[in-house]
């Protein structure tokens, strides 16, 4: 039996990460709410770094928010509190998104007002007036970057930017439909780790990373003539077309599914890991997850070049898929539909983050649709310290073994 | 003190009964009846409490409103039970329990008080209040086949600005297609015009019974409001509710008249802030009002104080629907309670930290630092639930409020 995957160790790579960009003293901006605009940061010449909550950070938050606050938002307080983040030029907050991030904002700005923080708010729906209005925030947004901190909005770097994030998010669409068919090809690991280190530190290095392994996956589905499958699934999920779709999937198995929110993707990793390796099912595979940070954030649309860049950007913002607060439930519950039709799922993984409403209020429709599909699920309530683990771990050995024994 | 020199104790009670709160029950029972109807009819809405109402009253449907449903189940006490039937569905104990129990009792009418809210035809949400609403109606819509429609109030900081205003009133115009579709029923200006000159009569009534709670003694308390605000949130832009404030106003002006108060000995004036806990309700506050304890003010029962300005009527809807200040970030909150304090010459304040409630309650712990910083008054966090009292300590609430008396008295 192989040693436990240790979190920690994978969180303390991460700071790594941005360590060159902090060293060459860039201007950096944390946003928590994954689908913040980066190419607008960029154009204003700032890095964008996604905060990531941190699971040894000692619990600061007590005396500014209470225990139901969801616990993605305490860990980030309590990381700013004790020093824990890096050095920021500003902090964006998302308005409209749930109310636990709505509020943290205020109370942020209230208790360390040495902070410079942002507000962007998005509209709950993506329609063309939901369109005009997020166009015109992202460009008051824009401005309000431009006055706060005195980073003017450059097109060079604005174009510059909408193609690094145009490549990632081909290479990554490309990664998550090549695993979908055949998850041999790249552990689940090290597809959320190149994410993770792109979203943390975007740049030119990160994405030759994912390049390279784009590169290895294509050699390895070439043999097996799976390129033009691989890309065909990917446009279909682009066009939330999959029933029409004919695709050859890896007959290897269990084949399993992550649903959940602003779950931390390789803390799912580390734990799917270990429970396979203690319920000694090496053949078992996350085939694809519907989180934010990874297939929500991967298969959000590119903005053109052709146009007005703010309105392209809320036009690529608002493509992001599966996202509870602009898509409507009947929506997304047709795509769970076909994508457990058409990709072969064994089994589901339903994380819930603690006194996360947009999570935990999706849950009964999934478990329904699942138990329809008489598939296998086991709900995993989780906070971003992973503070169960062992637990946790445990209720996934036990569902993987039922699974193992059903095939 | 022996028995002998007490003082004999005094037949009248701490608290003193509105008289209108039986034409109170009348009108809500009527009400409820109305609901029923409409629900066979095939014009029953549910809608969020900060929902603009009077755009579907104005297409002849009949508005119920699941929160107050909530307030009933509370109050009835059969909050757990009901919000269990939801964790059955597979709804985490961690959502609010207006929603679950709203669930619950959708899911098991039998046994939710009256036997439930009537089958709606539309459910028709407004976010300005929280972000909930949205999941919470679509989790019943899946439950009753009711469309969903939700009015988009993204948070406001500041002023509203022009494009946020063009957005909600596009909202407002969406719903009103909406509604003529769903209902089969033109719109008309004037009939809307004409609903909303009776919302605002309403709330003018409303307004001035909140507003002579600055008298010494206060006319009202926290208690008092709370249930009395049942028709100014179900049956705004009625001429019911004119006729219900009317009555209760004039019984509000004549105890400010003759100096009576709510309560028999008036001591200590308190804010109250968030949802009561529906489910000890006469309990919570009858026991303080023994010690002395009032309420002229609370931050719950003001957020329908605000007036649809004259002008274009759907932008007037939209300004004042987009500007709730649970819509307008913590600071607004503030603001309006220091405000309450100053008008209302309050001693203290106290906080219910409602767990289901996450819009309202998160950032109490620096709202309790500034307002005190700004106001001088001392404040107390009480925490809870407003229908689950499983979430609630009975001991800890007390021994808190009894520190908080202490430090005033």
């Amino acid at each position: 039996m192989s040693a436990s995957l240790s979190y920690d160790t994978l969180v303390a790579e991460r700071h790594q990460y941005l360590q060159p960009l902090i060293a060459a003293e860039n201007p950096i901006i944390g946003y928590i709410y994954p689908h913040a605009p980066l190419e607008l940061f960029f154009a204003h010449q700032l890095i964008p770094t996604l905060l990531w909550a941190e699971p040894k950070v000692p619990g600061a938050y007590e005396a500014s928010l209470q225990t139901f606050c969801c616990s993605y938002s305490r860990n980030l307080f309590s990381q700013r509190a004790k020093n824990h983040l890096p050095t920021l030029t500003a902090i964006v907050f998302p308005g409209g998104t749930c109310d636990s991030l709505q509020n943290l904002g205020d109370i942020w700005q209230a208790r360390f007002p040495e902070d410079t923080v942002l507000r962007l708010t998005y509209p709950v729906a993506r329609d063309e007036t939901a369109l005009t209005y997020f166009t015109e925030e992202i460009q008051n947004f824009s401005k309000y970057i431009e006055v706060s901190l005195g980073h003017k909005f450059s097109m060079k770097k604005y174009n510059e930017a909408v193609a690094l994030l145009a490549e990632f998010r081909a290479a990554t669409q490309f990664i998550t439909a090549a695993r979908i068919i055949q998850p041999e090809c790249l552990p689940y690991t090290e597809h959320t780790k190149l994410i993770r280190q792109f979203l943390t530190a975007p740049g030119p290095q990160a994405l030759q990373l994912i390049e390279q392994t784009v590169i290895q996956v294509q050699s390895a589905l070439r043999n097996e003539q799976l390129i033009p499958s691989v890309e065909a699934l990917r446009y279909g999920i682009l066009q939330n077309n999959l029933a029409d779709l004919s695709i050859p999937l890896s007959k290897q198995g269990p084949r399993i599914m992550v649903v959940g929110g602003m779950i931390d993707p390789e803390g799912i990793a580390v734990l799917f890991e270990n429970a396979k390796t203690s319920a000694d099912i090496e053949s078992a595979e996350i085939v694809l997850d519907l989180l934010s940070f990874t297939y929500r954030t991967v298969f959000t649309s590119s903005p053109s070049l052709q146009g007005n860049p703010f309105h392209e950007l809320a036009q690529s913002i608002l493509s992001a898929p599966a996202e509870p607060t602009q898509e409507g439930l009947p929506n997304r519950l047709q795509f769970l539909q076909h994508v457990f039709d058409q990709f072969a799922i064994d089994g589901l993984i339903i994380c819930e983050q603690s006194f996360c409403d947009p999570d935990q209020f999706e849950v009964p429709d999934m478990l329904k649709l699942a138990g329809k599909k008489k598939m296998l699920t086991v709900r995993l309530p989780l906070d971003p310290e992973f503070s169960d683990q062992a637990r946790i771990e445990g209720r996934l050995q036990s569902f993987l073994e039922t699974l193992s024994a059903r095939r | 003190m022996s028995p002998e020199t007490s003082p004999a104790p005094s037949k009248e009670k701490a608290y003193r009964k509105l008289y209108t709160s039986k034409l109170l029950r009348e009108t809500m029972t009527l009400h409820i009846l109305s609901t029923k109807t409409a629900s066979q009819e095939g014009r029953l809405v549910w809608v969020t409490s900060g929902f603009p109402v009077e755009i579907p009253v104005a297409f002849n449907t009949v508005a119920a409103y699941p929160e107050q449903y909530g307030a009933i189940v509370g109050s009835e006490k059969c909050g757990p039970l009901l919000c269990g039937f939801a964790e059955e569905l597979g709804f985490s104990q961690e959502l609010c329990s207006y929603a679950r129990s709203s669930i619950g009792s959708v899911q098991q009418p039998e046994q939710s008080p009256l036997t439930g809210l009537p089958k709606p035809q539309a459910l028709l949400a407004c976010n300005n209040i929280c972000g909930t609403v949205l999941p919470w109606y679509e989790a019943v819509s899946e439950m009753t086949g009711a469309p969903v429609y939700l009015v988009d109030t993204p948070p406001l900081e500041g002023e509203q600005p022009s494009h946020h205003l063009a957005y909600v009133k596009s909202n407002l115009n969406g719903l009103i297609e909406f509604m003529s579709q769903n209902f089969n029923h033109e719109y008309d200006e004037k009939q809307l015009i004409q609903v909303a000159k009776l919302s605002n009569d309403a709330v003018s009534l409303w307004t001035k019974a909140l507003e002579a709670c600055k008298n010494k003694p206060s006319p009202l308390n926290c208690a008092d409001r709370f249930l009395s605000m049942a028709p100014i949130v179900a049956l705004r832009g009625t001429q019911q509710a004119i006729n219900f404030y009317q009555a209760f106003f004039a019984e509000v002006e004549e105890r400010v008249k003759q100096g009576i108060g709510a309560i028999r000995e008036e001591r200590v004036r308190l804010l109250w802030d968030n949802i009561p806990p529906w489910f000890t309700i006469y309990n919570f506050f009858n026991t303080l009002a023994k010690q002395g304890v009032v309420f002229p003010a609370d931050s719950y029962t003001h957020a329908w104080s605000a007036a649809i300005p004259r002008g274009e009527i759907i932008e007037s809807i939209a300004k004042v629907y987009s500007n709730v200040y649970l819509n307008k970030g913590l600071s607004a909150k503030i603001d309006k309670m220091c405000s309450l304090i100053k008008d209302y010459d309050l001693d203290g304040f106290v906080l219910f930290s409602v767990r289901s409630c996450k819009r309202y309650s998160i950032g109490q712990m620096v709202t309790k630092e500034e307002i005190t910083r700004r106001t001088g008054v001392p404040g107390v966090i009480i925490e809870g639930d407003m229908v689950d009292s499983q979430q609630y300590n009975e001991a800890q609430a007390k021994t808190r409020m009894e520190a908080l008396i202490e430090m005033i008295v």
